[in-house]
């Protein structure tokens, strides 16, 4: 096999650029542990990244590394996502001068770091690279919840988040190692090509292979029965990591996802289906009904990530190229709905942390109220917000797909998430404020809220906007 | 003598099980990553078992990647459960109840 050679490297240039980022931090970690530049060189590493990759593709696929990753339409549209949700982190983490600060270089560095990875997950082309990039993310990731490790709260949920983090990759990884037992190949086209030379007989060890792989994939968005890190991660984290964490994990999962189950389990797309529709109904129900009992916002906006985990896979469960795009449009309308939320959440700060911290808001900052009334609107789903757009596609492609009993369960339980979301509404416009007036946010938030704000409500008003984006691969 | 290669796959899926058993079991975070690492080096086998069968390389390097990654997620994961230490002396999964529902 031939060395690497520069074509190689340009097919990687977005991750390069925050990879640079990242060297260039830690060397100068202890100069610019007190200043903002760390989040300056972040922020620009961040454009510069989704620039490059928005840039990328004009002629058709390109294959780098002897076909372990590639630049087509599915990871530039990845690439773009996942850039935008690190440059909308990096604004969010930026905070008030009297609060206590986590290491801000090294932050940054795990941030950028964590982004790298879900940017490969989503243009891997073989199991091997696949494996690594999510474990880049996910090991940046349980950093990241446990940065203050002088919080007990942030060192438990660090410490609940590494151990089911840990047993899921174990699960992932021998579902790879039986793949690879079966097809003799750890590249999805290769693999694609034995399971379709087989023929129909399905081999049992088969099918535990895609259980295991559907699992260790289901952790990283969440998907009920492999949730229970996502509330304690997001409430003992601090507000930016658990907004990252919400966005950023849930689309690199979700582009894995897309990409196994369309490339290689092509011809066993039933199988796919079956586990993928199974975490669907469980993922919907239990997040939409025990949203309802919690009292702590963060709390809450992990349990809707979880139901929203559930829609995002209706499309998958298709297991058709539509239905993969269709679950691309909700996981990117879902990235800008989720950090606005977590944006206003973060606005107020420790008021923000308790349901009862948003009675009377809308007295006290009316253009705060109406923009979290936007996010708390996209993520019921009613029009004219993006929410409304992503999750018509989805449950389109779930009816297109025959499973029309899950789209009405789908349909139920949005109603159900209504009561969720909109008891925040009620409690900021129609109680009386008990607290004083929250403090003036810094302008880094406003402007990521802003940004939020517009993709939200542009995906609502013109829904086809992204559809020559969606390409699946 | 050669071991057949439906030997070392049984192996593997009984260590593997060995290793969610104990996961599930234990009760104290150390013993909990050591299940991990025994689900890990089963997965490891398993590749090389497959790689020997295939007569292909690739399992035994995608096994050596997993070492490499097992041992970083060691680290990451003792060194959380220091800094739980630091706070909070005591290593059992009883005493992490701050976070709940």
């Amino acid at each position: 096999m031939n060395s690497a050679t520069l074509s190689d490297l340009s097919v990687l240039v977005p991750e390069l650029i925050l990879v640079g980022t990242v060297l260039v931090l830690l060397l100068l970690a202890r100069r610019i542990q007190t200043a903002p530049v760390a989040a300056v060189m972040s922020l620009i590493a961040a454009v510069a990244a989704g620039v490059t990759a928005g840039m990328a593709v004009v002629s058709g696929p390109q294959i780098g590394f002897g076909g372990m990753v590639t630049v087509d339409g599915y990871s530039r549209f990845f690439k773009v996502l996942i850039a935008a949700t690190l440059a909308l982190a990096v604004l969010l983490s930026v905070r008030r001068s009297n609060e206590e600060q986590a290491p801000r270089a090294e932050y940054h560095a795990l941030l950028l770091l964590a982004s790298t990875g879900m940017m490969l997950a989503g243009s891997a082309l073989d199991l091997l690279v696949l494996y690594l990039a999510l474990e880049l993310m996910t090991l940046c990731a349980y950093v990241l919840v446990g940065i203050h490790v002088e919080r007990p709260w942030a060192n438990e949920a660090a410490i609940k988040y590494f151990l089911l983090g840990s047993f899921a990759s174990a699960l992932l990884l021998y579902g790879m190692s039986l793949t690879y037992g079966v097809t003799g190949s750890t590249g999805f086209a290769d693999i694609a090509a034995a399971l379709f030379g087989r023929g129909l007989e399905t081999d049992p060890i088969l099918l535990v292979a895609i259980g295991l792989i559907a699992s260790g994939l289901a952790f990283k968005i969440a998907a009920v029965p492999f949730h229970a890190w996502a509330p304690d991660a997001y409430q003992g984290a601090s507000a930016p990591v658990a907004a990252f964490l919400a966005a950023g994990s849930k689309a690199a999962g979700l582009a894995a996802l897309g990409r196994i189950g369309v490339v290689a389990f092509e011809s066993e797309a039933h199988a796919m289906s079956a586990v993928l529709a199974g975490l669907a109904v469980l993922s919907i129900l239990l997040g939409s009904i025990v949203a309802l009992s919690q009292t702590d916002m963060k709390r809450l906006l992990a349990y809707s990530s979880i139901a929203h985990a559930g829609y995002a896979l209706l499309g998958l469960t298709a297991g058709t190229p539509d239905g993969a795009s269709a679950t691309m449009t909700y996981a990117f309308f879902y990235v800008f709905m989720t950090l606005g939320a977590f944006g206003v959440v973060i606005a107020l700060g420790e008021r923000g942390e308790s349901l009862d911290g948003y009675r009377g808001l809308a007295a006290q900052r009316p253009g705060m109220a109406l923009v979290m009334l936007l996010f708390l609107l996209a993520l019921t789903g009613i029009p004219p917000t993006a929410g409304f757009s992503a999750k018509f596609v989805v449950i389109l492609s779930a009816v297109r797909a025959g499973y029309v009993p899950l789209a009405v369960l789908a349909v139920v339980c949005s109603v159900v998430s209504a009561f969720i979301y909109m008891r925040v509404a009620v409690l900021m416009y129609m109680r009386e404020p008990r607290e004083a007036v929250p403090p003036a946010f810094p302008v880094a938030v406003s402007a990521a809220l802003v940004v939020a704000a517009l993709v939200t409500v542009i995906g609502g008003v013109l829904p086809g906007s992204l559809s020559s984006w969606a390409v699946s691969p | 003598m050669i071991v057949p290669v439906g030997a070392v796959l049984g192996l593997s899926a009984i260590l593997f099980g060995i290793g969610v058993f104990g996961f599930l079991a234990r009760r104290n975070i150390i013993l909990m990553l050591v299940s991990v690492e025994v689900m890990l080096n089963a997965v490891n086998l398993s590749l090389a078992g497959f790689s020997r069968h295939l007569d292909d390389p690739r399992g035994q390097i995608l096994a050596l990647f997993v070492i490499a990654v097992a041992a970083a997620e060691a680290g990451i994961g003792l060194g959380l459960v220091i800094a739980l230490n630091r706070n909070r002396p005591g290593a059992g999964v009883a005493d992490l109840t701050e976070l709940k529902w």
